[in-house]
């Protein structure tokens, strides 16, 4: 059980898991839309803010692709074993699925009366103790999300240990750069 | 009770050789000092691996089926191995030398 919840890639990776996280980073986009979700970068999860609804699928699929590509290259230059690009790709996405539980608390993340022209007090007078509670229950989901794409990633380039740790903090650190880029772009354009 | 062939010293880590060898029907004995084959110094469950692995035509696909393992989980292991058989390899001819 517990390594079904942390470490599924033993069993499941490849074609297999690249359709299972799809379809569940879909219905996540499509719960993201109604809860005012934003996955706008690799660890990032923000509420509240009202945008075109394309941006909702967007999100994950950049956050997605771009941790895919800087992995992929961490794992072609620092593994000795001959790894593929589907397995990468397909065990990243099925990692993201935690963030389908996160979507659903963003229900109760949003703050009432409040939009992007309110000031700083009137942000602070909305926030409930219900709220911080499901904000710190949601950050848990990110963290089993961050412990899953760590392992994604070890299996799927056979890489351990520290160097495993160290290539995947950077790559990490790198497409989290790429996609806040792309973002900060795509919203600066849209408006 | 299935026994594992030691193939380290337990006193000083070094390669353990073959010293004698006996025929259980007529109780001949050979003596001498022959070398363990490579695949000896591999665990159990390696060994058992390495077995599977010819068995499927060497195909990872299928040992991956037949195992209920993901595809790189089976490369992984068979990976492992081959780093371990290399390993073996060169601190063999370090012994030799």
């Amino acid at each position: 059980m517990k390594k079904w919840l942390f470490n599924p890639f033993v069993y499941i990776a490849g074609a297999r898991s690249l359709v299972i996280g799809w379809v569940i980073m879909l219905i996540t986009a499509c719960i993201c839309m109604y809860s005012h979700t934003h996955f706008d970068g690799v660890l990032d999860a923000h509420n509240g803010r009202v945008t075109l609804a394309s941006m909702y699928f967007i999100e994950p699929f950049t956050d997605w692709i771009c941790l895919v590509l800087a992995l992929y290259l961490g794992g072609i230059i620092f593994s000795k074993s001959t790894i593929r690009f589907i397995d990468v790709a397909g065990t990243l996405a099925l990692a993201r699925w935690p963030l389908l539980f996160y979507s659903i608390i963003g229900f109760g993340l949003n703050p009432r009366g409040i939009n992007e022209h309110s000031d700083i007090n009137a942000l602070m007078n909305s926030i409930t103790g219900t709220m911080i509670l499901l904000a710190i229950i949601g950050g848990g989901f990110v963290i089993w999300m961050v412990v899953l794409l760590y392992n994604a990633f070890s299996v799927s380039c056979n890489i351990k240990g520290g160097k495993a740790a160290g290539v995947f903090i950077g790559g990490l650190a790198v497409a989290e750069a790429i996609t806040k880029i792309i973002f900060h772009l795509l919203y600066k354009h849209m408006i | 009770m299935q026994k594992n062939l030691p193939h380290i010293c337990p006193s000083c880590a070094s390669t353990l050789k073959v010293k004698s060898l006996v025929c259980e029907k007529c109780h001949t004995e050979v003596s001498g000092i022959f070398g363990l084959p490579l695949l000896a110094a591999l665990t159990q469950q390696e060994q058992d691996f390495i077995v599977d692995f010819v068995k499927c035509s060497g195909s990872l696909k299928i040992m991956a089926q037949n195992l209920g393992l993901s595809y790189p989980t089976v490369r992984n292991l068979l990976d492992d191995i081959i780093l371990k058989i290399e390993t073996n390899q060169k601190n063999l001819k370090t012994n030799l030398k």
